[in-house]
């Protein structure tokens, strides 16, 4: 029998799987996905072989891209976009790691605390969790972001707003700053030639690439490599635990293999988590059993995992609350360079506590192309569309086609683009379930993503249009010539909240440790344990630092460890030791 | 007939096709376009079978491509004009190569192939998976819409149209609400989105097997993409040489979260 068994080797899987295993206990990490363990080799970063979200090497899919893609119902035009394999969603991320708003916790008092979604707060408090941020800020690590011209362009149109610089990492009013981003800074040469390499360049290389996954410098080990994707931090980390801390245990992973059931043992208030069985590539079933199971598959699979195996869902709240930034894209066509297409994913961004927040993206052609075609308000100039979504101040909206496309990207390095991220509410009807339409695959039903975008809140609206809004002055401010809004259909990049955890028994699956409430040693890591979108900063951070507290309550509770966070020093993941190790065993 | 005939027949690969069946149960309406009213394929009737028949009278086209590869192609040349024959066919071109000269049809077909594996529109009578399917069902939006078949060298109807009519089928295509509700609504909602993802793309120069670019795709020329790079001499510096930012003053902290007995 193992001492754990996680579920998913995405963003959170890893961080649970590396701390235990810092500790010395057994731990199987199960991933459904392939492994990218040459990605230097294997990932060409171009947008169609990378990006296509149904066919690109970053998509939710087996390894084998000859097969189809995972099924999964998606009614409306909403579009779940996901990765799997070693590394998760954190393998097109852009490292943006804010924590989130102070008003989204339990105890919050700020004169704005009416403005936030109350309902479903954090069951802690902000200073109760603090500690677990500095410690995966620490791990990672989390960085000030330097600046590119794309940035420096944004960060002055936010000055010339107005709007002050953010003095922490904490914003507690309207403001502006750099990113603290889990990317290493450049160093040596970096940014500052066109082929940087490695040991003579180190940390970001301004490469533009960040969406298609990051492998540079070029010749860095694993563990060093820039950007902090969990496959270039905690992955390593997890399969090298006996080399940096004493009486570690490397953690054991396994690819391509679907988790199909998880089991459990007693009933009522005794009924707890025991085992899983999983099947792998060449169709073979296998069962683990363990003393705690992990789930960390992501918002979908999870409570599709936890709804296949016919585990209980008293309140109904299971695959419930679905939230995810609602996000939308307004572009800036400028006279001169901007560098758009160079760069980090995104150095900067504005903070607006209780609304959520706008940062400038990097984006190659193929994926602009991509954001100005997707939209809810039809075809600009020729129809309106469903959405009545307004311009924001901008000067168009909609799907741009024909010569408005191709005159506004004739120079991808002449755009500026801000993603709107809107704080948006927990609302149930918003949802993973299973789909009793399309067909089963091996592991049983799909599940079916439901987001009702034009059923949203008064007050997700009302937040998502003031961002745009924002971001349309941010354009004017910064220069722009003239002003894009898409207003995007649901586009999911950012998924959080389907198995909430949260203060109240009636509306949530998990207590405050992401603990399930009715099936004991069972855990959930990924974001679909946050109780609500976090007020609209970007979830990575959020949930690797709830995962970490998650494992330090494995640890105490069934394995008679003490808490250590807050009390040790976290060893970061391009300490030399793991590097050695790294090299050593070829990861 | 099997979907696999069906599949077939409407890419041209087998003879001429008589009148196709769906499914053993199905009956034909008269093949009178003009008749079908968009209601009536809504509604069930198996108007689609049909139509892909009425296609079939015209010649192979002025291009030698198959009916997938014209319905990608036409779809290619609405969301980038560029100075081929589909471009000319919409009364809107270029003077450059477009979305059609990027390869936009060979990625297409292979997205939607392996995106959809089941029918694509039951309810429009569209039982095809993939491209196939996509394919059908923009042909029948454009007979919905055009009911007249406009005429011009093209085997898929979408192909024959111009720009502006092309916008309309895709409007439909865009607003209609029992496309927006089937198992795969996303499919119809990313149509314009994916083929401009296309246009940009590499996939037209792009060789999978070896993973080797033959050529600098025409999305970069259009874009003035300078492509991919290992990095670029692109540091500024940072923000004020603010290099890191301090934690939140305790204080302030305790004051502004904590509260008082408000702990969970």
């Amino acid at each position: 029998m193992r001492d754990v068994i996680v579920v998913g080797c995405g963003g959170g899987g890893p961080v649970v799987a590396k701390e235990l295993a810092r500790w010395g206990l057994d731990v199987l990490v199960l991933e459904s996905g392939p492994r990218f363990l040459h990605p230097e080799k294997d990932w060409s970063r171009l947008e169609n072989d990378a990006n296509n979200p149904l066919t690109g090497y970053l998509r939710t899919g087996p390894g084998d891209r000859t097969k189809a893609a995972y099924t999964r119902e998606q009614p409306g035009d909403e579009f779940v976009w996901q990765v799997s394999g070693v590394g998760g969603t954190t393998l097109h991320y852009f490292g943006n790691c804010p924590r989130a708003s102070a008003g989204v916790f339990a105890g919050y008092l700020g004169s704005d605390a009416a403005n936030y979604d109350t309902t479903h707060r954090f069951p802690f408090t902000l200073n109760e969790f603090r500690p677990y941020y500095r410690w995966v800020e620490a791990t990672l690590p989390v960085q000030t972001a330097p600046l590119g011209t794309k940035e420096e362009r944004f960060l002055n149109g936010a000055a010339a707003m107005g709007l002050p610089l953010c003095e922490t990492k904490e914003p507690g009013e309207p403001s502006f700053r750099p990113q603290e981003n889990a990317i290493l800074q450049p160093g040596g040469t970096a940014g500052k030639v066109r082929n940087p390499r490695f040991p003579a360049a180190t940390g970001c290389t301004f490469c533009g690439h960040c969406y298609q996954g990051c492998v540079l410098p070029v010749g860095a080990p694993r563990n060093l490599r820039a950007k902090r994707s969990t496959d270039n931090s905690y992955v390593p980390m997890m399969l090298t635990a006996d080399a940096w801390a004493a009486g570690g245990r490397a953690a054991e992973l396994r690819t391509d293999v679907h988790v199909t059931r998880v089991h459990t043992t007693g009933w009522g208030d005794s009924l707890r988590a025991s085992g899983v069985t999983f099947r792998d590539s060449a169709g073979a079933t296998h069962r683990e059993d363990a003393k705690v199971v992990v789930l960390a598959a992501g918002v979908v699979e999870t409570p599709r995992l936890w709804l296949i195996s016919g585990l209980p869902n008293p309140n109904g709240w299971v695959g419930c609350g679905l939230t995810d930034h609602y996000p939308d894209l307004v572009t800036g066509v400028f006279d001169d360079y901007t560098g758009s297409s160079k760069g980090a994913g995104s150095n900067a961004r504005l903070d607006y506590p209780g609304r959520g927040g706008v940062e400038n993206i990097c984006l190659p052609p193929a994926l602009q192309a991509f954001a100005f075609t997707y939209s809810d308000s039809g075809t600009s100039g020729v129809y309106p569309g469903k959405s009545g979504a307004g311009s924001a101040g901008a000067d168009s909206i909609g799907r741009l086609v024909g010569p408005e496309l191709v005159d506004t990207l004739s120079d991808v390095d002449r755009l500026l683009t801000a993603l709107v991220i809107t704080d948006d509410d927990v609302q149930r009807s918003n949802r993973v379930e299973l789909s009793w339409v399309l067909p089963e695959d091996g592991a049983g039903r799909v599940p079916r993503v439901v987001m009702r975008h034009r059923e949203r809140s008064a007050r997700t609206i009302a937040n998502r249009e003031f961002l745009a809004a924002q971001a349309v002055t941010l354009m004017r401010r910064a220069g722009a010539r003239r002003v894009h809004r898409s207003d995007w259909p649901p586009l999911m990049l950012h998924m959080h909240s389907t198995m909430r955890m949260g203060t109240d028994a009636s509306t949530s699956v998990l207590d405050s440790w992401s603990e399930s409430r009715v099936v004991r040693r069972l855990f959930i890591a990924d974001n679909s344990a946050l109780p609500n979108s976090l007020g609209g900063p970007n979830p990575t951070l959020t949930t690797q630092a709830l995962a970490t507290r998650a494992a330090e309550r494995i640890l105490t509770r069934y394995f008679g460890g003490e808490p250590w966070v807050g009390q040790d020093t976290p060893v970061t993941s391009v300490d030399d030791r793991v590097t050695t190790a790294v090299v050593a065993r070829g990861l | 007939m099997s979907l696999e005939r069906i599949y077939l027949n409407a890419r041209g690969a087998v003879g001429a096709p008589e009148v196709w069946r769906c499914g053993a149960t199905m009956t034909f309406p008269s093949p009178d376009p003009a008749g079908v009213r968009r209601r009536t394929v809504l509604l069930g009737a198996p108007a689609a079978a049909a139509l892909i028949a009425w296609s079939t009278p015209t010649a192979a086209g002025a291009a030698d491509d198959d009916y997938l590869a014209q319905a990608f192609k036409a779809l290619a040349a609405y969301v980038v004009p560029g100075s081929d024959e589909y471009s000319k066919q919409q009364r809107l071109t270029t003077q450059r190569p477009g979305g059609v000269a990027a390869g936009t049809d060979v990625m297409l077909e292979e997205t939607y192939d392996k995106a959809i594996a089941v029918g694509i529109a039951p309810l429009f009578e569209v039982n095809l998976p993939g491209a196939a399917g996509v394919a059908l069902l923009l042909d029948v939006f454009t007979r919905v819409r055009y009911p007249e078949q406009p005429s011009g060298p093209f085997q898929h109807p979408f192909a024959n149209l111009g720009h502006s009519q092309k916008a309309l089928v895709l409007a439909d295509l865009d607003t209609e609400q029992l496309l927006e509700d089937s198992p795969i609504g996303y499919a119809f909602g990313t149509i314009i989105t994916l083929t401009a993802f296309g246009c940009y793309g590499e996939r037209g120069v792009y060789n999978p097997q070896t993973r080797v670019l033959r050529g600098r795709p025409v999305g970069w020329d259009l874009a003035q993409y300078d492509g991919v790079s290992d990095g670029w001499p692109e540091l500024r510096g940072y923000w004020g040489g603010r290099t890191s930012v301090p934690d939140v003053p305790v204080l302030l902290d305790r004051a502004a979260t904590d509260g008082q007995g408000q702990h969970a």
